[in-house]
């Protein structure tokens, strides 16, 4: 399964990002080889939301996790039809453990 | 004469000048009145005009042809504002974000974009007390194309009558778009440091757009004469001073003209338009 989430930099043990469309990095994790690449994420003076979610698309995840996600990249994603979960202030390994146990609540709406 | 009202900062009086004007010149001649304020209309308080009139405010925005759509993405790539998102078997449109610049459509290889028309606003239409011709915009809630609205509100303007624009605050887009073409604008200003430091960011807008201006001191306190020694030193003419008196307040804070509604103030608007003309001659 592949999980992609906003994080604060691109090192293993970097944190989930508060925001979706504005965070410096998308971590993405691929949970049969265990491994954790990092994409610097494009952020836009105007859509940063829009250009993010439809950047994310391109990794063709099966999950994202997020604290937040705006109405705009939330309708991005969802044309897809990848869930999205709300994970929990930590680092990425703490989220992708919280999702892989079924811990982590679905988000069915813009929350930001 | 077009006559716009601005501050850099909200909250100066911009609103109370303007009206306050309006109905004093309204005395001898037809006014146009444009409350251009779209995001926070709120002149129809002052004046309460009848409308008679409302229409949709409108910007051009793509529409995709799904048929005709391979969805290869280029439209999405050449949009500057991401109005446009690429997913993954169909072109998302955010109408909200578009410029109305048209790109995409140039861009799109299977001709499967159109613009269309999509409402961001209304523009009212009124009158008050018969002599004041009353327009408002007002931005639809969710959307960001203020200057568009503004736009479409001071195609109303019929050359050869005195006009007055209700400016929002500030000294962004919105600003420039309701200062574009008129004949003078009035710098509303109160003396605190806040407001000082604000009018000297429209000062210096009215040097870069080159609109001549002059300045009304709301809230004038004697004891408080940051506003009046700035114009001193940069020789800006002070056209008014509306003293810092309660009852304006109180007036304000019953929907009611002050000029109006106070004996003492009814003419203290006489000096504005001959100041202003007087200035423009020079």
């Amino acid at each position: 399964m592949k999980i992609v989430m906003p994080v604060s930099n691109n090192s293993p043990d970097a944190l989930i990002d508060d925001r979706f469309g504005r965070c410096p990095y998308f971590a993405i994790h691929d949970t049969e080889s265990g491994k954790t690449t990092f994409v610097a994420n494009d952020v836009q003076e105007s859509g940063s939301g829009v250009n993010a979610a439809s950047n994310v698309l391109k990794f063709s995840p099966d999950a994202v996790i997020t604290l937040t996600i705006g109405p705009k990249a939330f309708r991005v994603i969802k044309t897809s039809g990848t869930k999205i979960y709300e994970g929990v202030k930590g680092n990425i390994k703490q989220n992708i453990e919280l999702l892989t146990r079924g811990e982590l609540k679905e988000i069915n709406a813009p929350n930001n | 004469m077009i006559i716009a009202v601005a501050s850099g900062k909200g909250g100066t009086g911009k609103t109370t000048v303007a009206t306050n004007l309006a109905y004093y010149r309204a005395r001898d001649e037809k006014v146009f009145f444009m409350d251009l304020d779209v995001e926070e209309p709120n002149a129809a308080v002052f004046l309460k005009p009848e409308i008679e009139e409302e229409y949709p405010a409108v910007k051009k925005v793509p529409q995709i042809d799904e048929e005709k759509c391979k969805n290869c993405g280029k439209c999405a790539r050449a949009c500057a504002f991401n109005a446009l998102a690429a997913a993954l078997d169909k072109i998302l449109v955010f109408p909200e974000m578009c410029h109305s610049c048209g790109l995409c459509s140039k861009v799109c290889p299977f001709d499967a974009i159109r613009e269309i028309d999509y409402e961001i606003g209304k523009v009212f239409r009124g009158n008050s007390s018969g002599q004041i011709l009353f327009y408002e915009g007002k931005l639809n809630i969710g959307e960001t194309s203020t200057p568009e609205v503004i736009s479409a509100v001071k195609k109303n303007i019929v050359p050869g009558h005195l006009t007055v624009l209700d400016a929002p605050p500030g000294a962004s887009c919105s600003v420039m778009e309701t200062l574009e073409e008129v004949d003078f604008c009035l710098l509303v200003a109160e003396p605190t440091p806040f407001g000082l430091s604000d009018l000297k960011l429209m000062v210096e807008l009215m040097k870069e757009m080159s609109i001549p201006s002059g300045i009304i001191i709301n809230q004038w306190q004697e004891e408080n004469l940051i506003i009046d020694r700035f114009a001193e030193e940069k020789n800006l003419p002070v056209l008014l001073r509306i003293p810092f008196d309660r009852r304006i307040a109180h007036a304000y804070s019953k929907g009611e003209l002050f000029s109006e509604t106070i004996e003492d103030y009814q003419n203290i608007f006489e000096p504005v338009v001959p100041g202003i003309k007087e200035l423009i001659k020079k």
